[in-house]
């Protein structure tokens, strides 16, 4: 059964970028360029596994993992920020730098699929 | 344009570079992953086709991209030196601003008032928190470039230090309030808006944080929050 993956990010091209690789790696992909968008994707469908980015135009995608962990108990849910060295990723099941090699990050996201 | 003191000056640079570097690492790292996004697609996609065996330069040249991120990466990646300020130690915030107000030039020194005594010590690197009130007293000085007044508060809570640099000016109102701790961020023509922000980073260095409130009747209240020594507390 194809895996669901909600990916929010406020830059247009990530969002292109990288839910092009999830999409090659068998994942159904569905993009939120804001919180605004996200709640409204959460409201409408179900989702495996949720990927954050952290700022999101002036607002942190990590407020949105309660009412993750609410709509979808037991999903995994990823960060993929820019600095992670500065932020604060708690509350997510891992953490991953944008600047990652992409094989390596698509590796963890299965991985982290599998263990969920 | 208020001269700064020169034990602070070198400081300041430091973290005006810091800032300006800080703003590009996060601009320079999402526009380089979505790089490393592009180029390990079409290496997937093009790997599997005949081009890939006729022209060795094609997978040559991926890789070249991939270590060209990687060297733009460590370029960005640097992190802030504190070697300019040295560590943190139980500070006096009255103190602090009392050595700040002396160190200024007679025409400033004229219209700040500081706390006259009293002690409130903070965990902080003392150079480093006598610039960031200097970024808010110079920013509340030109708030008020002919006449006016800037006053200096502090005092404590069960588990912080607030600092409150006031100026009757005319005060920022909406959303100008709102960015005015973005990098870059200025209403003066002129100015390179980054004197509060350095101010915001400074506090973030002390576990304290920055608001900018509206001061009464008029102006602007910069406040800086920072834990009490052995508080444990983030403001």
């Amino acid at each position: 059964v194809t895996k669901r993956v909600l990916l929010l990010d406020d830059d247009d091209v990530n969002l292109v970028t990288f839910g092009a690789l999830l999409e090659d790696a068998g994942f159904a992909v569905v993009t939120a360029g804001s919180l605004t968008a996200a709640r409204a994707a959460m409201a409408l469908e179900r989702f495996d596994l949720a990927i954050l980015d952290v700022h999101v135009g002036n607002e942190l995608g990590t407020t949105l993992i309660p009412e993750i962990r609410k709509a979808f108990p037991g999903i995994p849910i990823a960060i993929l920020s820019g600095s992670l060295k500065t932020e604060d990723v708690s509350g997510a099941d891992v953490a991953l730098a944008k600047a990652d090699d992409p094989a390596r990050l698509l590796t963890r996201l299965t991985e982290l699929m599998r263990h969920s | 344009v208020i001269p700064i003191p020169a034990e602070l000056r070198a400081v300041r640079e430091t973290f005006i570079v810091e800032e300006t570097r800080s703003s590009l690492r996060h601009a320079l790292r999402n526009k380089l992953g979505a790089i490393r996004n592009c180029a390990f697609f079409l290496s997937r996609k093009v790997g599997a086709t005949p081009l890939a065996k006729e022209e060795p330069r094609v997978a040559q040249f991926f890789a070249l991209i991939e270590t060209q991120i990687d060297e733009m990466n460590k370029i960005v990646d640097v992190t802030p030196s504190t070697e300019a300020t040295g560590g943190v130690a139980d500070v006096d915030a009255n103190q602090v601003v009392r050595q700040l107000i002396g160190r200024l030039g007679i025409l400033e020194r004229s219209r700040i008032r500081g706390p006259e005594d009293g002690r409130n010590p903070v965990r902080a690197n003392a150079l480093e928190l006598e610039l960031l009130i200097f970024c808010l007293v110079e920013n509340a000085l030109e708030a008020i470039p002919t006449e006016g007044a800037v006053r200096v508060d502090i005092g404590r809570g069960d588990d912080k230090v607030w600092i409150d640099v006031v100026d009757d000016g005319p005060g920022l109102e909406g959303d100008a309030r709102e960015r005015a701790l973005e990098p870059f961020f200025t209403t003066r023509p002129g100015h390179a808006g980054c004197g509060l922000n350095v101010a915001r980073r400074l506090a973030g260095r002390a576990d304290g944080t920055i608001e900018l409130l509206a001061a009464a009747p008029r102006g602007l209240r910069a406040r800086v929050a920072l834990p009490l020594p052995g508080s444990g507390a983030v403001p």
